[in-house]
């Protein structure tokens, strides 16, 4: 779907990745991993299209800009990435074109992510759970075909990260979606990934782990992946 | 907020009872301190026969014009801001050299290009109101641009509707702040522009009124023409832009 190939990114003369590659495979969640500053959201913003000051190549299949026409869209971590001076409808209908297509689709978009009630509120009046429930019903509406994530969760009670967990899960699988998805917690990572990589320090390297078989959180397989991720990263 | 407001309407209560109780005690000459029904009586008196009426009027009605035209040259400065960082320091430069000159040391200077009458007045009150304006404005476009602009990236924004959604209507708070302190600036330069070197033409404002009522030393007439003032104040800044920020605070998320 997408292909890194040979990427290398300074920043202030700092060398953020060099030679880095990755492939990201069609349909799949995709959780990078990684201590603060390794380079994260460099890399979800390089594969967003909102840098473009990178030596190397990136391939995106025909199909990732199909829908869209310059750059993916990202659900950030931060709560005020929605416009407040807009109600959640407009929020969300903000980035596409208003038609019956589109009115048809937002419908179904806002009932699948439980915001139904919430349409016409400001985002001042939404927990930060339905403030990222609008920011994904957003991305969605852009129809591309990869969804980048960026912590989205990354401030959310336990109670409300597992709900949207498990609504990630189910929009890669209703909507077809390549999901990229950055976060800091290595459960969520093994519990809602199909393939968890964690970035090293040393610019080029990730350890990859596949997961998508674990969706329980008592299983062993679960515990295993835990141990080694948490022990990769610690050793980095 | 009764409470407050039943404390304002007792001190004023409580100020025209020794207004009137210093008037019938003939402490200070009439002609300085006149009665406050003296006052009242002048007050509607030159309302209806439309003297202090049409000067209040127009005066308001030269600051709206002058602030419709400082919000537009604000944009275009706060645009011109946006192109590149040389032309953004050279604003700032600018803005430093100013915004500070208070309107009315610039008039003897207005005067010699433009001549006594309304163009220099009207010179000094855009200069007046400008400044803050572009200030408040340019502070929040950089504010916005560094919070949302990634957001019309990467959701595919065309510049127009950034302009329009993000930077225009995410700006609207900082106009209406702008405003309030452009408007205050620019009565208070109005009214003296007009005090200091009267005007030419047919349409005067309260400056001129009140320099016309200290020439002919009506000094009802002249408490008339600052409370005429004060209600203008009270009723633009206190009550129009007090309910355009609260309006705003809900949907801006400030709460």
């Amino acid at each position: 779907m997408i292909n890194i190939n040979k990427m290398t990114k300074t920043f202030s003369n700092q060398v953020i990745f060099k030679d880095f590659s990755l492939n990201i495979k069609k349909e799949e969640i995709l959780v990078i991993l990684g201590s603060s500053g390794v380079g994260k959201t460099t890399l979800l913003n390089i594969l967003s299209k909102v840098d473009i000051d990178f030596d190397g190549e990136i391939t995106y299949s025909k199909e990732v800009f199909e829908n869209v026409e310059i750059a993916l869209p990202v659900v950030f971590q931060e709560f005020d990435q929605l416009f407040p001076w807009f109600d959640v409808r407009k929020n969300i209908m903000l980035p596409i074109k208003k038609n019956k297509e589109n009115s048809e689709k937002f419908k179904h978009i806002v009932k699948s992510l439980g915001l139904n009630d919430s349409i016409n509120k400001y985002p001042i009046q939404l927990s930060g759970g339905m403030k990222q429930r609008t920011s994904i019903a957003r991305a969605l509406m852009c129809d591309s075909k990869v969804l980048l994530m960026d912590e989205p969760f990354g401030s959310l009670d336990f109670k409300m990260r597992k709900n949207l967990q498990d609504l990630i899960v189910k929009i890669k699988e209703d909507y077809k979606k390549t999901i990229v998805f950055i976060t800091h917690d290595v459960e969520e990572a093994i519990l809602i990934g199909d393939r968890v990589i964690v970035l090293k320090n040393n610019l080029k390297k990730y350890d990859t782990f596949i997961t998508s078989s674990i969706r329980n959180i008592e299983s062993e397989e679960f515990y295993y992946n835990l141990k080694m991720i948490k022990k990769v990263i610690q050793e980095d | 907020m009764v409470r407050n407001k039943s404390y304002r309407l007792l001190f004023i209560i409580i100020i025209l009872i020794i207004w009137e109780v210093t008037v019938k005690l003939e402490i200070y000459n009439i002609v300085l301190l006149p009665s406050i029904i003296e006052i009242a009586k002048e007050f509607i008196k030159e309302i209806i026969n439309g003297e202090l009426f049409f000067a209040t009027i127009y005066t308001i009605f030269s600051i709206i014009l002058s602030l419709f035209f400082a919000f537009l040259l604000s944009l275009i400065i706060v645009g011109l801001s946006t192109v590149n960082k040389v032309i953004d320091n050279l604003i700032d430069f600018i803005i430093s050299i100013a915004h500070p000159i208070p309107g009315i040391a610039i008039l003897p200077l207005v005067i010699m290009w433009f001549g006594i009458g309304q163009k220099a007045v009207y010179f000094v009150v855009l200069h007046s109101m400008l400044w803050p304006m572009v200030i408040n404005i340019k502070a929040e476009v950089k504010r916005l641009n560094s919070k949302y602009h990634k957001l019309g990236v990467v959701y595919n924004m065309t510049v127009l509707s950034q302009l329009l959604n993000i930077y225009l209507i995410g700006s609207i708070p900082a106009i209406i702040t702008g405003s309030k302190i452009a408007w205050s600036r620019g009565f208070r330069a109005f009214i003296s522009a007009e005090m200091i070197f009267g005007v030419v033409g047919t349409n005067t404002g309260l400056g001129w009124y009140l320099f016309e009522q200290r020439v002919y030393m009506d000094s009802p007439g002249l408490y008339s023409g600052l409370l005429a003032i004060i209600l203008c104040g009270i009723f633009i800044e206190n009550i129009l832009f007090n309910k355009l920020e609260k309006l705003t605070k809900f949907k801006w998320g400030v709460l």
